[in-house]
């Protein structure tokens, strides 16, 4: 597979500031990948987008996208990309079809028809003034802006975020199309449920340092569900808390929130031996999950 | 470039169109006062030029004495010198602050970069914006001297007219390049840029027009533009040398200053 986007060791201090905010990241997405870019707050996920799009300019290393050098070939870099911000800002006073039409031309590709079909399929409000508009369906303007010229790579910063279920999935569904027709996307998020639906591979982040990379089909801690179980007693909770084959991720009187370090039959076949009151599988929230890689220092 | 330029003055519609009407309006008012002023000319020539020339050149800038009588005189006391220059001023600054860094603040100016659009072409449209606007507004204001000067019995050639009020829009517009430059070149005079336009501009107003005062604001005046803007000068024929090479200046240190620093700046 072609690299969409490549980079090699890209830096970024802060003038003013004693942390790295980017430090020595080297990474490669392919053309027709999902690369889910993951970290908690602060972690540097921004800031290497900001990078990729020169809005930021690196204190060192490089940057290509479609093999120009965002820095120094940055008009040819974003004739292949589409970009959606965290929390977009929009001009409020024309509609949504005004600024999509504004920004279409400014990208100068073909974008008309394309982005009929998808107003069509995100029900997009585009007759509505932005600054009318709700947050799901400003959001749903940043989407379009992003992909309506099909671009060949799609640079996504939290993207669902306002998004209900429905559009969610129509969002995933699109997301997919497009790395079908060889486009790369790069999303960063919050969300590890969003990012094992949706991603092929991660990245994590910490302190600007990318401190993991794996393909999401990837056995691992991160692909495993974690399990909120509410026993009969406490002393129960705490004898399945000292059992083998798990590992605990909290625990509150009866309740223990576990992830399985075995595979699930033989999980499920510890559990048969407490008194199990309720079960649920949690939605997996990045905080909480990677706070075993931070805390690891790897 | 153009898309952006039409789009600007297309957000911009409501604002250009109320800003040219409000010009205008003050305009006529002011013309419409000469005959009146004109027939009163004895007792409020006493008047003003009884006044400390401080206080005097506020409103003629230069001018030794003056003769309200004189259409020349009356323009450039009453419209020329701080009427329109001020109100265009206050325009050229809020639009040369606000084009670029309204944009920057809001995060707008993120969709257009997120686009192949240089950013010294951006740099280029927005700054097109900015001298489309006043030419809307000056282009307009011009007809209306032109046309109502003459009914008020203010007759004087329509090509001094014009090139006083050219020089009037280009005086208040260097201002407005000040604020505009200011937000291209770097984050920290970005946040100075209205400070620093307003100070150069209306701080150099009073500094120039009291510096008949007192002494030691002499030299200080110098360096105000306002002390080379003389459009009683410019409507007699007479063109300074200082005011067009402070124009020139400007031009010449906006193009440098915004491309270099823009070109290569974080974006907030």
């Amino acid at each position: 597979m072609a690299a969409a986007i490549v980079t090699d060791k890209l830096s970024k201090h802060y003038p003013g500031t004693k942390e790295i905010a980017l430090d020595k990241l080297s990474l490669t997405v392919n053309a027709g990948e999902v690369y889910g870019f993951l970290g908690a707050n602060g972690a540097g996920k921004s800031t290497t987008i900001r990078l990729l799009l020169n809005f930021l300019q690196p204190t060192s290393g490089t940057a290509q996208i479609g093999g120009f050098d965002v820095v120094h070939e940055s008009r040819q870099a974003k004739t292949k990309v589409g970009y959606l911000a965290g929390d977009i800002a929009l001009y409020k006073k024309p509609t949504g079809a005004e600024l999509l039409h504004y920004l279409g031309d400014l990208q100068g590709s073909d974008y008309k028809e394309y982005l009929k079909i998808l107003a069509k399929r995100f029900e997009a409000p585009l007759g509505k003034k932005i600054g009318e508009m709700s947050k799901g369906n400003r959001q749903k303007i940043g989407l379009l802006q992003a992909l309506m010229h099909r671009p060949d790579v799609i640079i996504l910063d939290e993207p669902t975020s306002g998004l209900d279920p429905l559009m969610q999935e129509v969002f995933y569904s699109t997301i997919r199309e497009h790395t079908k027709a060889g486009a790369a996307v790069f999303m960063s998020s919050h969300n590890l449920a969003e990012a094992q639906q949706s991603c092929d591979r991660i990245g994590i982040i910490k302190h600007g340092k990318l401190i993991h990379e794996q393909a999401i089909n990837e056995q691992s801690a991160l692909s495993k569900p974690t399990f909120t179980i509410v026993l009969a007693s406490e002393p129960e909770a705490i004898r399945l808390a000292h059992s083998s084959g798990l590992k605990v991720v909290h625990h509150q009187g009866n309740t223990l929130q576990i992830r399985p370090t075995v595979a699930l039959p033989a999980f499920l076949r510890t559990l048969s031996n407490f008194q199990i009151v309720s079960l649920t599988t949690t939605q997996l929230n990045l905080e909480d999950e990677f706070m075993e890689f931070y805390g690891r220092g790897k | 470039m153009f898309t952006v330029l039409r789009w600007e003055l297309r957000q911009r519609r409501a604002a250009i169109f109320w800003w040219t009407l409000g010009s205008i309006i003050l305009t006529v008012a002011i013309l419409a006062l000469y005959p009146s002023i004109r027939d009163q000319a004895n007792q409020l020539n006493k008047v003003i030029n009884a006044l400390p020339q401080g206080v005097r050149e506020l409103k003629t800038g230069g001018a030794s004495s003056v003769n309200v009588a004189d259409p020349i005189a009356f323009l450039n006391s009453q419209l020329f010198y701080a009427t329109l220059p001020i109100l265009w001023i206050i325009l050229a600054i809020t639009r040369g602050s606000s084009v670029l860094g309204r944009e920057e603040q809001s995060g707008t100016l993120e969709l257009l970069l997120s686009r192949p659009i240089s950013r010294g072409r951006l740099l280029v449209a927005k700054a097109g914006s900015l001298l489309t606007e006043f030419i809307i507004v000056g282009g307009v204001t011009l007809a209306a001297i032109l046309i109502f000067a003459p009914l008020f019995d203010l007759h004087i050639s329509s090509g001094r007219l014009a090139i006083a009020t050219v020089y009037t829009v280009l005086f208040s517009i260097s201002f407005g390049v000040i604020a505009f430059t200011l937000q291209a070149a770097s984050s920290v005079t970005r946040r100075a840029s209205v400070a620093i336009a307003v100070l150069v501009s209306f701080g150099g107003y009073l500094i120039a027009s009291l510096s008949g005062l007192t002494d030691w604001l002499k030299t200080p005046a110098k360096f105000a533009p306002f002390h080379y803007f003389a459009p009683d000068k410019i409507m007699h024929g007479q063109l300074s040398f200082g005011l067009n090479a402070y124009l020139i200046g400007v031009l010449v240190l906006a193009i440098v200053v915004s491309y270099l620093g823009f070109r290569r700046r974080d974006i907030n």
